[in-house]
């Protein structure tokens, strides 16, 4: 059975990021009506895949050929635009991130996959990324990490995009001047929340609670640097919007006797997965490589849950636990920025 | 050529430098012309000061730990006839000194990683650190805020690698027995990159450091000498002469860490 989607949002990440993830899964899916506030953008994109378009939410979801919808809208709408796809009996909805941008909006889309019984994923891809998952499994002996870092060097968005695919109605990448305490703030709930947010899950499998947030920084253009404790464990976000050709995007676990580096690909690319290492005294392990990557296992998990083939509600749980996690980081980040003391 | 002396716990080290500096260093039989402080057994500096007394025309001290102002200063007096340098384990590395012709272009995220064995001393491990930083940008953070863990140590602040442009630091003391010891160094600002990795002195294995910008990769010349082998060179020039250049950068180092 071929599902229908339909989208809300046309914008970078359907076009360079969902379409073409789509198009590798062959028959499992199938775009069937695309929505965007440009009436343009829509029907341009619409037509890429021979779906209908609107510049309305209620087409998508009164459209009885749309099986799964795909947030992929701003935001802020995505908690209105979640509750009113579930409400509207679809058999499930694929959210990109953040889920929500505040912990009440998640625990309203709690609330309503409960009720409604529809399955809601995330589009964190890192999480359904193969060398995560192989990292998993490698590290699920390990009891005493104590660093767990996450470095984002990213080159400007546009870049990839590019590479990904043809690019309509590009929206302007968000400037930040970071010459106050409350922009500084505001710049790391940011990063925070549609950056680093992408392997916060990851650190928090490791660092499940984290105490305080001990430092943050700042640097224009666009560099961050975060470090908060949990216990014996401590949590580094680092990164910049860098304009070199190389990449570095890397997850790091340290323990006493071993040690996980994952180099993952940027976002938007479709490069095949990460790449991950395990290093004790006796040698290193790699991943073997895999030609698939997260998004492909995000459209995977919706096509199992929209099938019934599975049915796990741990996926809307540890969504919204991820996103608690986020969101608390965000502000006790922000909140350090703002007063110079942990929150 | 100078004859050598050194401190038994490091006369192995000192050995293999000897041995490769053939035409230049000898072990002496008597009285030595040079000789080699371990510089992490305590009291380093008064038995570098006792080397000095005693004619010595160099003193080297190796992996040199924090160190009472008093005993820097009693140090500093003797030396009116005495090199002295201090050799480090990863700033004395020969590809360091290449940075110093490097400029950023503005502000970045700067993070340095020493990973360490279990149990290493992090007062020494950071001060390797800083010294690193003083070694290949010829600056040292104003403030650092440290943060001591169960397994190793955060040090943050700001380092200024041009004028009027702080970059963000993050020093971080990672203790574990996975993985080898090395300082690995990542600078990341808008239009360039900067990434170092430079491992211990006991071997001649080369710094690897790589330089990045939009148009590609500037890798610096790998050179296949210990950062031991680079210090003793660096005494053999300056032997003879007083030298306190090595110990006003200490004085320096052990600001940032108190």
């Amino acid at each position: 059975m071929t599902l229908g989607v339909g989208f809300l949002g046309a914008g970078p990440v359907t076009q360079a990021i969902h379409l073409p993830t789509l198009a590798r899964l062959g028959p499992l899916f199938r775009v069937v009506h695309v929505m965007d506030v440009d009436p343009a953008v829509a029907a341009e994109v619409a037509s890429r895949v021979g779906a209908r378009s609107t510049t309305r939410v209620g087409d998508v979801l009164e459209d009885p050929g749309v099986d799964v919808v795909a947030v992929c809208s701003p935001p802020r709408v995505h908690t209105a635009q979640v509750e009113a796809a579930c409400r509207a009996g679809v058999r499930g909805v694929l959210c990109e991130k953040p889920l929500a941008t505040t912990i009440a909006d998640a625990e309203r889309i709690e609330a309503v996959t409960a009720a409604t019984g529809v399955p809601v994923v995330v589009g964190a891809m890192h999480t359904f990324d193969p060398a995560w998952r192989w990292a998993r499994t490698e590290t699920m002996s390990w009891g005493d990490v104590h660093a767990v870092r996450s470095r984002i060097v990213n080159g400007p968005n546009a870049r990839f995009e590019d590479a990904a695919t043809e690019f309509l109605g590009r929206p302007p990448f968000p400037r930040f001047d970071l010459d106050t305490p409350e922009a500084v703030a505001a710049f790391l709930r940011h990063v925070i929340l549609t950056l680093a947010i992408h392997d916060l899950p990851l650190v928090r499998h490791f660092a499940p609670i984290v105490d305080e947030v001990i430092h943050v920084d700042a640097v224009e253009p666009f560099g961050w640097l975060v470090l908060a404790r949990g216990g014996d464990t401590t949590v580094e976000l680092t990164g910049s919007k860098n304009a070199t050709w190389k990449p570095d995007w890397t997850f790091e676990v340290v323990s006493a006797d071993a040690h996980l580096l994952v180099e993952f690909p940027p976002s938007y690319v479709h490069a095949g997965a990460g790449v991950a290492a395990v290093t004790t005294r006796t040698g290193t392990r790699l991943m073997p490589p895999e030609d698939h990557n997260g998004y492909e296992g995000e459209w995977r998990r919706i096509a199992e849950l929209a099938r019934g083939v599975r049915t796990d509600p741990r996926d809307v749980q540890a969504a919204v636990d991820d996103l608690r996690y986020a969101v608390d980081l965000a502000e006790a980040a922000a909140a350090r920025a703002l007063t110079g003391r942990a929150a | 050529m100078a004859s050598v002396s050194a401190d038994a716990s490091i006369a192995p080290a000192v050995a293999s430098v000897v041995a490769g500096l053939p035409l230049s260093l000898a072990w002496s039989t008597g009285h030595a012309d040079v000789y080699a402080i371990d510089g992490a057994a305590p009291g380093w500096a008064a038995r570098a000061a006792a080397a000095a007394a005693a004619g010595a025309r160099g003193v080297l001290v190796v992996h040199p730990t924090p160190v009472a102002a008093a005993e820097l200063d009693a140090l500093d007096a003797s030396l009116t006839h005495t090199c002295a340098v201090l050799d480090w384990a990863y700033a004395a590395d020969p590809a360091t000194a290449l940075l110093r012709t490097w400029r950023a272009t503005g502000p970045g995220v700067l993070e340095c990683t020493s990973y360490a064995p279990l149990g290493a001393d992090v007062d020494r491990e950071l001060l390797e650190v800083v010294a690193w930083l003083l070694r290949a940008f010829g600056r040292t953070p104003a403030v650092l805020t440290r943060h001591r863990l169960l397994h190793g140590e955060r040090a943050v602040g700001r380092l200024a690698l041009i004028d009027g442009a702080e970059s963000a630091l993050l020093i971080r003391i990672v203790m574990t027995d996975a993985v080898p010891p090395a300082l690995v160094v990542t600078w990341a600002g808008a239009t360039q990159r900067l990434n170092a990795r430079v491992f211990p002195p006991d071997t001649a294995r080369p710094a690897r450091v790589t330089l990045t910008d939009a148009k590609g990769d500037t890798t610096l010349p790998a050179v296949y000498e210990s950062a031991h082998r680079t210090s003793w060179k660096r005494l053999l020039t300056f032997s003879g002469r007083p030298a306190h250049g090595d110990l006003a950068d200490l004085r320096r180092c052990l600001a940032v860490l108190r």
